[in-house]
């Protein structure tokens, strides 16, 4: 049991850096990669030591994911707000900055799917096997989810934000 | 016989990521010469892989939060021990609101330093604003593109004004003249909040460029640094001034409204 809990512990950089790509903010990344915790604490059972243990655990953490946005029933608008310390010393206009905030927010727009294939490999380093276990999809799924997020990243970063998300704001009661 | 002739997008793509082997790498590395325009499409991934790496690389080396302990987790035979998961409580502008982050502070690439804490006091501070935030940004969309009745009382009866806001937030306040940097006192208004009352004062310039001033009273008297927030178009800063705190709001770059934060600060000031 503390070698299970031990391996665990060894994940949990990697758990939370997904989750906070993933929603977009740490406090809520943390409540993922605790109730994946607990679930896979709860389920240690079914898991088959001949299996890799990290990709147990971003599966375990995937699917809660996805249930907990099936249960909001609507996808929350994915929107960042950049809160930063205003360093007078600093030109504001670094390029380097930009390109790291308009990425953060072009990744918010993409669809979930596509935004878990991407960070899975890009960010993770997960192989192809690996994140369709994970998302358990076939690989021809994947590379199209991986292609396509790709794509919108570099339009949206490219073209601005897509009209659709302006729409978000307006319709909110 | 040119293999080169079969390459495809999945090929780039696990080129990129490192799913090829020696053989095929070889072979895409050929294509991509005659290809530049594909060698683009590869670079373009190539610097998004890096970029995210960047974003959110420096998590790993943070220090875990003691909830996440599995030990702990185990020894509270996986039973959850945190406080209800705001997540899937919020309404809709909550939600939309709802992805802060913190520190991504100036110089990441070109410095090396990032400051990212997360559940430090920063982030505890930043969690407690993040309404106060949320209901200016909230408020200037409301009435900022009003055409016909943008404030309450109007910018002519800025004595009056003042004095009624004053009276019902309970502190002194004042409208910070702007005059110089081009925005004239369109008017103020009180907006309700879930504790207590806030106050909104707007501005215009000579293209109608509107950007507003939202002032509440604290608490209990406290002080930060400048902080800032977008949202879509809109751009905002916000501070604590003892027993006031400010959030200037408008739909322009962080560039022009970075001067007219400060500005107001300095007016404010005392």
């Amino acid at each position: 049991m503390t070698k299970f809990l031990d391996e665990i512990e060894a994940c949990i950089p990697a758990l939370r850096r997904y989750a906070g790509a993933l929603t977009g903010n740490w406090e809520h990344a943390d409540d993922l990669v605790q109730d994946a915790l607990e679930r896979a604490i709860r389920k240690q059972r079914l898991w088959s030591p001949s299996g890799s243990l990290q990709s147990w655990l971003f599966k375990l953490q995937t699917n809660i994911y996805r249930n907990d946005l099936r249960r909001q029933k609507r996808r929350p608008p994915l929107t960042l707000i950049d809160d930063l310390t205003v360093d007078p010393s600093i030109p504001p206009d670094q390029p380097a900055r930009l390109a790291l905030a308009e990425t953060k927010r072009a990744l918010a727009y993409l669809p979930d799917e596509q935004r878990q294939a991407l960070l899975l490999v890009a960010l993770e380093g997960f192989s192809y096997k690996e994140a369709t276990v994970i998302l358990d999809i076939p690989q021809g799924t994947l590379m199209s989810r991986l292609g396509r997020a790709r794509k919108n990243l570099r339009q949206i970063i490219d073209e601005g934000l897509p009209p659709k998300g302006k729409k978000h704001l307006r319709s909110a009661k | 016989m040119h293999k080169t002739d079969k390459i495809n997008d999945a090929d780039l793509h696990a080129y990129v990521d490192g799913e090829l082997d020696e053989q095929r790498t070889l072979e895409v590395e050929i294509y991509l010469r005659e290809h530049p325009e594909k060698a683009r499409d590869v670079a373009v991934w190539q610097q998004q892989n890096e970029t995210l790496q960047a974003l959110y690389n420096t998590i790993i080396d943070e220090p875990v939060p003691s909830r996440l302990d599995p030990h702990q987790i185990a020894a509270n035979n996986g039973k959850s021990t945190k406080s209800k998961n705001q997540w899937f409580g919020w309404q809709s502008m909550a939600a939309m609101f709802a992805l802060f982050t913190i520190g991504v502070t100036s110089g990441w690439l070109g410095h090396g330093a990032i400051t990212k804490t997360p559940h430090s006091p920063a982030q505890q501070l930043l969690a407690a604003h993040r309404p106060m935030v949320r209901h200016a940004l909230v408020a200037h969309t409301t009435y900022a593109v009003e055409v016909l009745h943008p404030v309450d009382v109007s910018g002519e009866n800025e004595q009056h004004l003042v004095s009624w806001l004053s009276k019902r937030l309970e502190v002194s306040i004042k409208a910070p003249k702007l005059t110089k940097q081009g925005f004239t006192l369109v008017g103020g208004r009180l907006l309700p909040r879930d504790e207590g009352i806030a106050a909104q004062f707007m501005y215009e310039d000579a293209h109608g460029s509107r950007i507003t001033l939202y002032v509440i009273r604290n608490q209990k008297p406290e002080t930060s640094s400048f902080r800032f927030a977008s949202y879509k178009k809109m751009n905002a800063f916000y501070w604590l001034d003892h027993k006031i705190s400010y959030v200037l709001v408008g739909n322009v770059t962080k560039q022009e409204l970075s001067p007219l934060a400060h500005n107001i600060y300095s007016q404010l000031e005392n």
